[in-house]
Formats: C-alpha cells, sequence, structure tokens
C-alpha cells in the first residue's frame, strides 16, 4: 500500500485513531467507574463501595422504570417483528417491484426523518385521534399503549431491513424444489421458509429491542415530558436535572448501557452473519 | 402472500405519513388550541420565518452543519487508517467505532456531560492549560457535545467506503506519477465521496432537531429548533401546537433541502447517488 | 403414439401478455433421453415449468401415459426437476437435501435413509453425505441435485441446464455420467439445454425450439444432416449458405462451384417448384465445412479458380480454412480438411472447391408476393 508506506503518517493517524476513540469512551468508563463511589456525591471520588448498586435495588422508582423499559420493548418488539415478517413476504413475492420499491421507502421512513419530528406527529395522533377513538370504545389508551405504538413505529423501519435483506439471500426457487418433491405449503414455510429466515428474524428481534431501550424521543414526547410514564433512559434525564445527584444515576445508566449494547451487538451479529445461501456456488 | 404487505403499510400510513397531513393541517391554522379547526391562514409561518425564530432556525441550520462538518473531518483520518490495516485487526479497530452505537445516547451525553461541567475533567484540563471559559450552558459547549454524540454515526458508512478503495487504484495512480494531493483529488475522494454524503445525512439531520443536547448541556440557556419545538408541544408556559407544527415543518424542509442539495453534489450519474442509497440502506 | 411417456399436446403460454409458447407439440417416450433445445428466450424454460406443474398453460394438454395432469400440481406429478441453480436448500446437509422426497412421501426412515445413501452412492457423494451444502464445490452440488431429483425414483426426471454453470472439462465429464446415469435407472430425462454439443453428446431424440415455436425434432443425425430449416441448420453444427438455383425438386445448380447437385427439397422448394415447371427457384444450399473438398489451384493452371484463402485455422486433427468465393456475391465458405492428407496453404492462394456430399439440403427464398 502507497499509502502507509509512510511510517511517520502512520504514526499521526494512529494518534489521531487512538485520541479520539479514548475521548469516545473515557466519558462513558468514568461513569461506570463512578457508580461504584462510597461517596454521598455522583461527582467527588470517596472509595469503591457497592451501596449505590444495593440503593437502585431497592429503589422502586428505577425498578418500575426497568420493569416500563423491558415491557415497552417486548410488546413493541413483537409489533414491529411481526409487522416487518409479513411486509417481507409480501415484498419478495409480489410482481409489482416498484410499488415494492415504494413501500421499501415508506417503511424506512422512519430512519430518515428527525426523530423529534416523528414523536410529535405521533403525539399529535395519538392525542388528536387514537386517544378519543379508544375511549369511545371504553378503553383507556394511556402512555404505556402510546408509547408502545411509537416505538414499533420506529423499529419497524430497522426490522423490515434487517429482514428484507435476510429475505434477499433467500432463494425462491427452493420452494418450488421442495413443492416438486412432494412438499405441501405448510412444510415449505415450516422446514424450508423458517430454518432460514430464523437468524434474520432473531436480528430484527434484537435490534427492535435495542431501539425501544434506547429511545428518547418517541417516549419523551408521548410521555408529555416524562411526567406521565418514565422509561429507563426517561428516568435518568429527570435525575440528571436534580440538585443532588448521588452516584446512584451511574448505577441506572451503567444497567441501562449493558443491557441495551447486549441486544444491540447481538442484533447485529446476527444480521451481518452471512446466511449459507449466499456462500453457495451455483450460478444466480 | 397477496396480503400480507397490507399491515405494515397500514401501520406506517396510519403513524408516519397521516401525522405529517395532520401536522400540516395544524400549522395552517391561526389560533393556538389544539382542538379548533379555522380560522386558517399562514400567521404561524410567518411568526416562525421572524425573528426571533427565524434566527433560531438558521444558528441550528449553521450549527449543525459546521458541527456535521467536524465530526466527518474527524472520523475520515480514522477510517482511512482502520480501513489499511490487516484485515484481522481491520475488524477489531471497526468494532471499537461502532460499539458507542450500540451504548444510549442519553446516557452517552450525560457521561460527556459530567466532563465539561464546571467541576468536570475536561473543564479542569483546560483551566490548568489555561483556557478558562465555561463549557456546560455555553454554545461553544452544546456545539462540542455535538460533535462528541454524532461521532460514531460518521464511522460505518464512511467505512463501507473507504474498505472498498483498492489499493492497486492508489498505486497505480502513483505509478503513473501522481502525488498524495493529487491521489486524494482523482482517486480517492470520488470513490469515497458516496460514504460522505450518507453519513453527512445521518449526522445532519438528527442534529437539526436535536433536543437532548442542547437541553442538557445548555441547560435551557441555549435555544435551537428542537427546544423551541418541544416547548410549542409540552412547555408549562404557554404551548402553541400550530406554532409548534409550523416549526416542525420548517425543520422538516430545512432537512429534505439539505438532503436533496447533498444528493444533487455527488458525482453524475446514476451509481452515486444509488451507492450513497445503498449505504443508508446498510446501516 | 404407443408407448409414449409424456405427450405435449398444442401447448401454448403467455407471459405478461407475451406468447412465450406456440402451439407445441412433441411426445417422449419412455426411457429416453430427451432433450429441448435453443437459444437462451425460446421458452425451453417456461415450458419445462408447464411439465413440471409450476405453470399453466393458456391452452393445450399434458398427457401422461395417455391420461391427462394438464391441471395437476406439481406434487402430485411423478417427475422431479434438477433446477438451473439447483435450488439446494442450504440450511440441510447433503443427506437430508437428498431424503427430503423421500420424507414427503412419508416413507419408513429405514427405507428413507437407505434410498437416499442408494442416490448418493449412484452420483458418488456418499462420503459427503453429511457435508453441509455450501462446503461443495459447484460439480458436486449438481450432483446432490441430482440425486435428490431420482431419489423418489420418479418416472421422468426434468433438467433445467444443470450443466450451465460448471467449467467445460467438468461439463464434459458430466455429460457422461449423466448419460450413464440415465441409463442405468431406465428412467426418462428431459434435459433442456441452449448448448448443441451437449444436447448431442447425450441424447436420443432432440426438439430444437426458436421463438416458442417446435424448429425441428429427431435424433442428433437427422438434425445435422437434414435440418429442417436455415435456423436449425444454422444453429447446429457450422454451415455453409451456397446461393443456388433449383429446377426442380431434384436438382440444383450452384454458379458459384459452377456444379449441379442433388437436392434435399423442404417445404417450399418442393411446393413451388411443381406447378411451374420452367421458372427457376432461387434459394440456397447448406453445404458443412467437412462436405467440402479444396484443391490447390497452380496459377499457370487452365482451370479458373473459384476461390481464395482469406485465412486458416489449426486444428489439429483438422484444418479449416476460410475460403473466399471468386463470383460476384464474394461471400465466405468455410471447408474442414483432414490434416494428415495435406500439406498447409498459404492466405492467398487460389483454389478450387469441390461439394463432396451426395444430396444436399435445399432451402428456397421466402418468395415476396
Amino acid at each position: 500500500m502507497v499509502n502507509s508506506s509512510n511510517p511517520m503518517r502512520k504514526k499521526l493517524l494512529l494518534g489521531w485513531t487512538v485520541l479520539s476513540l479514548a475521548l469516545l469512551y473515557t466519558p462513558v468508563f468514568m461513569l461506570v467507574f463512578y457508580g461504584f463511589n462510597a461517596g454521598q456525591f455522583a461527582l467527588r471520588w470517596e472509595g469503591f463501595s457497592l451501596r449505590w448498586y444495593a440503593a437502585a435495588l431497592s429503589n422502586e422508582e428505577m425498578i418500575l422504570a426497568l420493569l416500563n423499559s423491558l415491557l415497552i420493548g417486548l410488546f413493541s418488539t413483537v409489533i414491529s417483528v411481526a409487522l416487518a415478517f409479513t411486509y417481507c413476504l409480501w415484498a419478495q413475492r409480489t410482481r409489482f417491484k416498484r410499488l415494492a420499491g415504494t413501500s421499501d421507502s415508506l417503511m424506512s421512513l422512519p430512519l430518515f426523518i428527525p426523530e423529534i419530528v416523528l414523536s410529535i406527529g405521533l403525539l399529535v395522533m395519538i392525542v388528536r385521534f387514537l386517544k378519543p377513538a379508544f375511549l369511545e370504545m371504553g378503553f383507556n389508551f394511556d402512555s404505556l399503549a402510546a408509547v408502545i405504538v411509537g416505538h414499533a413505529t420506529l423499529a419497524v423501519g430497522y426490522a423490515s431491513l434487517v429482514l428484507r435483506t435476510r429475505f434477499n439471500s433467500y432463494d425462491i426457487q427452493q420452494e418450488l424444489a421442495a413443492r416438486d418433491l412432494g412438499a405441501g405449503s405448510r412444510q415449505i414455510f415450516l422446514e424450508i421458509m423458517l430454518p432460514q429466515i430464523m437468524p434474520g428474524l432473531a436480528a430484527a428481534a434484537c435490534l427492535s429491542f435495542a431501539v425501544s431501550l434506547d429511545d428518547f424521543y418517541v417516549s419523551y414526547f408521548l410521555s408529555t415530558g416524562g411526567s406521565a410514564l418514565k422509561t429507563l433512559p426517561l428516568y435518568i434525564w429527570s435525575l440528571q436535572g436534580r440538585k443532588a445527584m448521588t452516584p446512584e444515576i451511574n448505577v441506572v445508566s451503567s444497567v441501562l448501557l449493558i443491557v441495551a449494547l447486549l441486544f444491540f451487538c447481538t442484533g447485529l451479529t446476527l444480521s451481518r452473519s452471512r446466511s449459507s445461501v449466499e456462500n453457495l456456488k451455483g450460478p444466480t | 402472500m397477496k396480503w400480507t404487505g397490507l399491515p405494515a403499510k397500514i401501520w406506517m400510513s396510519l403513524f408516519v405519513l397521516f401525522p405529517f397531513v395532520w401536522l400540516l393541517f395544524l400549522s395552517v391554522q391561526k389560533n393556538s388550541y389544539i382542538n379548533q379547526s379555522g380560522p386558517y391562514g399562514f400567521s404561524q409561518f410567518k411568526r416562525a420565518l421572524n425573528p426571533p425564530f427565524s434566527g433560531i432556525i438558521v444558528n441550528s441550520l449553521v450549527y449543525s452543519f459546521a458541527a456535521s462538518v467536524c465530526v466527518i473531518g474527524i472520523a475520515i483520518p480514522i477510517v482511512r487508517y482502520i480501513s489499511q490495516l490487516p484485515p484481522r485487526k481491520r475488524t477489531l479497530w471497526i468494532l471499537l467505532c461502532a460499539i458507542p452505537l450500540g451504548l444510549n445516547f442519553v446516557v452517552r451525553i450525560y457521561a460527556w456531560f459530567v466532563l465539561i461541567r464546571p467541576e468536570g475533567l475536561l473543564t479542569l484540563i483546560l483551566e490548568y492549560l489555561g483556557i478558562n471559559s465555561p463549557l456546560a450552558s455555553t454554545r461553544a459547549g452544546v456545539f462540542m457535545s455535538m460533535v462528541y454524540g454524532y461521532l460514531p454515526f460518521a464511522f460505518l458508512p464512511l467505512y463501507t467506503v473507504f474498505e472498498r478503495l483498492d489499493p492497486s487504484q492508489t498505486e497505480a495512480a502513483s505509478d503513473l506519477g501522481a502525488g498524495t494531493l493529487q491521489r486524494w483529488r482523482y482517486i480517492i475522494l470520488p470513490a469515497v465521496v458516496p460514504g460522505v454524503v450518507a453519513s453527512f445525512i445521518f449526522i445532519f439531520v438528527p442534529m437539526l432537531g436535536e433536543y437532548l443536547i442542547p437541553k442538557m448541556i445548555g441547560g435551557g440557556l441555549v435555544s435551537s429548533l428542537g427546544t423551541q419545538i418541544e416547548s410549542q408541544f409540552l412547555g408549562s408556559t404557554k404551548p402553541n401546537w400550530p406554532f409548534g407544527a409550523a416549526l416542525s415543518l420548517c425543520l422538516l424542509v430545512c432537512a429534505s433541502a439539505v438532503l436533496f442539495i447533498a444528493v444533487k453534489l455527488l458525482p453524475k450519474g446514476h451509481s452515486g447517488q444509488k451507492s450513497t442509497w445503498s449505504i443508508l440502506q446498510i446501516q | 403414439m404407443n408407448g409414449s411417456l409424456l405427450s405435449v399436446r398444442n401447448i401454448s403460454a403467455d407471459l405478461a401478455n407475451r406468447a412465450v409458447l406456440q402451439n407445441l407439440s412433441f411426445d417422449v417416450a419412455d426411457g429416453e433421453f430427451f432433450s429441448l433445445l435453443g437459444p437462451s428466450g425460446c421458452g425451453k424454460t417456461t415450458l419445462l415449468k408447464i411439465v413440471a406443474g409450476f405453470l399453466q398453460p393458456a391452452s393445450g394438454e399434458l398427457l401422461w401415459n395417455g391420461r391427462s395432469i394438464t391441471g395437476l400440481p406439481p406434487q402430485q406429478r411423478d417427475l422431479n426437476l434438477v433446477f438451473q441453480n439447483y435450488a439446494l436448500f442450504p440450511h440441510m446437509n447433503v443427506f437430508d437435501n437428498v431424503a427430503f422426497g423421500l420424507r414427503m412421501k412419508k416413507l419408513p426412515p429405514a427405507e428413507i435413509s437407505e434410498r437416499a445413501h442408494e442416490a448418493l452412492e449412484l452420483v458418488r457423494m456418499k462420503p459427503f453425505a453429511q457435508r453441509r451444502i455450501n462446503e461443495l464445490s459447484g460439480g458436486q452440488q449438481q450432483r446432490v441435485a441430482l440425486a435428490r431429483a431420482v431419489a423418489p425414483r420418479p418416472k421422468l426426471v426434468l433438467l433445467d441446464e444443470p450443466l450451465g454453470a460448471l467449467d467445460l472439462q467438468l461439463r464434459k465429464q458430466m455429460q457422461i455420467e449423466l448419460k450413464s446415469l440415465q441409463r442405468q435407472l431406465g428412467m426418462t430425462f428431459i434435459y433442456v439445454t441452449h448448448d448443441q454439443e451437449e444436447a448431442f453428446a447425450m441424447s436420443d431424440r432432440i426438439a430444437i425450439l426458436n421463438q416458442g415455436r417446435l424448429e425441428q425434432e429427431g435424433s442428433p443425425e437427422i438434425l445435422y444432416k437434414e435440418p429442417a430449416s436455415r435456423f436449425v441448420a444454422r444453429f447446429i453444427g457450422n454451415a455453409n449458405f451456397l446461393n443456388a438455383a433449383a429446377a426442380d425438386g431434384l436438382k440444383a445448380n450452384c454458379p458459384a462451384l459452377q456444379t449441379d447437385v442433388e437436392i434435399i427439397p423442404f417445404a417450399k422448394a418442393a411446393a413451388t417448384a411443381q406447378p411451374n415447371q420452367t421458372a427457376l427457384t432461387q434459394g440456397v444450399l447448406l453445404v458443412r465445412p467437412e462436405q467440402l473438398e479444396l484443391s490447390p489451384c497452380p496459377p499457370e493452371s487452365t482451370v479458373r479458380a473459384n476461390g481464395e484463402v482469406l485465412m486458416r485455422q489449426y486444428l489439429g486433427a483438422q484444418i479449416r480454412y476460410f475460403v473466399r468465393l471468386q463470383d460476384d456475391s464474394d461471400s465466405q465458405v468455410a471447408v474442414d480438411v483432414h490434416s494428415s492428407e495435406h500439406s498447409l496453404l498459404e492466405n492467398g492462394s487460389k483454389v478450387n472447391l469441390f461439394i463432396r456430399a451426395q444430396r444436399i439440403p435445399f432451402y428456397a427464398d421466402v418468395q415476396t408476393p
């Protein structure tokens, strides 16, 4: 490589890279580190202790926020993956390829518009239409339901992108082959399609869950600034504004970091794992 | 299979497309009430496009643009460096770059905030170096935080194009007598432009509507398009949904305009635009 | 026809409002290796899909041992398909792929295992039974696809350009294997290809399709020696077309070579020649390169040379000369001579050309009324 032949240049680049990444990671490491602080205050180190982890465990507000986050994540994941899966089934098989292209853009729209606009759009929609409609039917469409709907909308974009690539590497000819060998529709679905789409479904689910855990804007606006309902990020947001911050905020943050990162990485790994079809040497 | 696409399409139309129409409808109402319809007029837009709000919009545009350029400027040398490493090391480094994407944004910004508070580590270091200017609650602080917050988003789109660069092309160029500058001008830049544009879109659009950073770092003293929109919808003093809708539409128009210009700036021909699109889709 | 396993009767098909197949009819006998040969886009894959049951014809009928199977779904047809891209199931190993059809037949596990291994044995893939599909080479995948299709022991196997993705060497080897496998199993094969040599190497009979129409059907020998149309003549082997005029249905005069030849007249020549004996029918003669003979013509010779060597290709057993005819048409012909019997001629040599064959196919020009 021509460019890396200059050792001075290479060292400069390495220095720049290390410095930038260090700056990226340091605050987060310090945050996690200060969660083990023995002292009263979030910002002054007074020795190692697990007392704030214990305190967080008995903090009902925090537990509630965690439960809210998990519940919302679960429901919105189910909805978004179901929508994305049925959508991809259609998009792969439809004869109207142009229509599929247009609706692909519709599906990924949430990824391209500023989240704040998406959020207030949802807010307006829910307050003005959904809430009254459900009240009419005798249901209270509360903030929890609103946030679930919001997160599902946000996650459908990611889920359908991930699934779409998976479906693209799934050769429909196999279904003809299976039918030719005597398989019925149910067998084709269970034995041919599902096993091959499964990693994509798992990836989509993990990413949807990560998106839901991560989200700030949609939850913030649909719970009117976190007053009606607190997810974990909203709880951290509310703590941050308070006068006397204890290391508890660091503890909560660390928990959120780990859980969300776990789902994010799993989802990413699953979605990038090469499907076995791509390795086939047959002609296209 | 014919109808399985419907639920998703209905859902997205209901919760993404239709709200836009409704925002449009809301924004042309003269009164500030939520549920009233009419009288209609463009008074909300007129208000949004005159001082002080016009200044806020312009400010947000300028700051977001500058911060995006900064982010990409910081990221390019890093990505270039990584893309020239041997494959094993490459994966490790790019993973290091990608992991912050999975770290919660609120937490990351809060962690950064701790560092730049008056008693924070970064502020102390700056003071030690003789720079005595507060970072929290200032525009400079918000700007820095934007760069910090959005840096991870630039890596992957840039990496996809830099990774594809064929070293034999630059070798061929230098063999034909091109220097470093000429290699960048004629070989590298044309090849990476789609990735640069993709990452720019990725960063600029959400930055423009950023609420979290100006609110947390700015501590209510720095107003941006995002904080203005928020206060029109959720503000405790005097919410004004029609005006908020008008502001959001302004934001949307600005974002689309920049997106449009960015795509138009791409090298002529289908391939540039197409590959930007495909990079956007991959992420 | 007696003994025919599959009869295709007047099949027509449309794709996106374009006629892909037009009124096709042919029979495939039990135990036969039958090829559908044609350039890409001639509709042969569509025809295969109709036979397999994935597509329904717009009109026409499919008979299976004399009984109609036109509306039958693919599962209920006693035939299996080898797909062009193999369409193997990548999430299953080799054994499970081959056993799939047997499992769908709900056979007892012991029999499934026995018959799947038997099929793998046939294609010499038994040692690979537990391999994953993506660990196999293209040729191995091809064998697995074949084993999967024959394992349920169908009466008929359809093969859709199965060797298309393999390199030349492997393709030649697989041609021999396929043919002997078909003999061994006694199954009927319908083989789709655009490669003329491949079809010739294996088939008992070949049907030639062009633009959705059946051009000709017959043994390789008939197709080569007596192609029914200029298209078939050009599609199969190398063809020289020489302008000629036929006085009746029996003889034609070729001015370029200054000879009269006996002809095998086709369709229009025969029809137009009879009513008006005086008028000459213009057309072309089909002369294969090996049916031409050439001898050098020294400059001092009194005989006027009728050709000039343009280029020479040394092909081993043969030498191919491209010769420009010395008449008004200025056209070129290819001439194959045995390299052992001839000394090399230089470019620009004047030569005399003769036709060696007895009876030559003659195609009359289409009359423009």
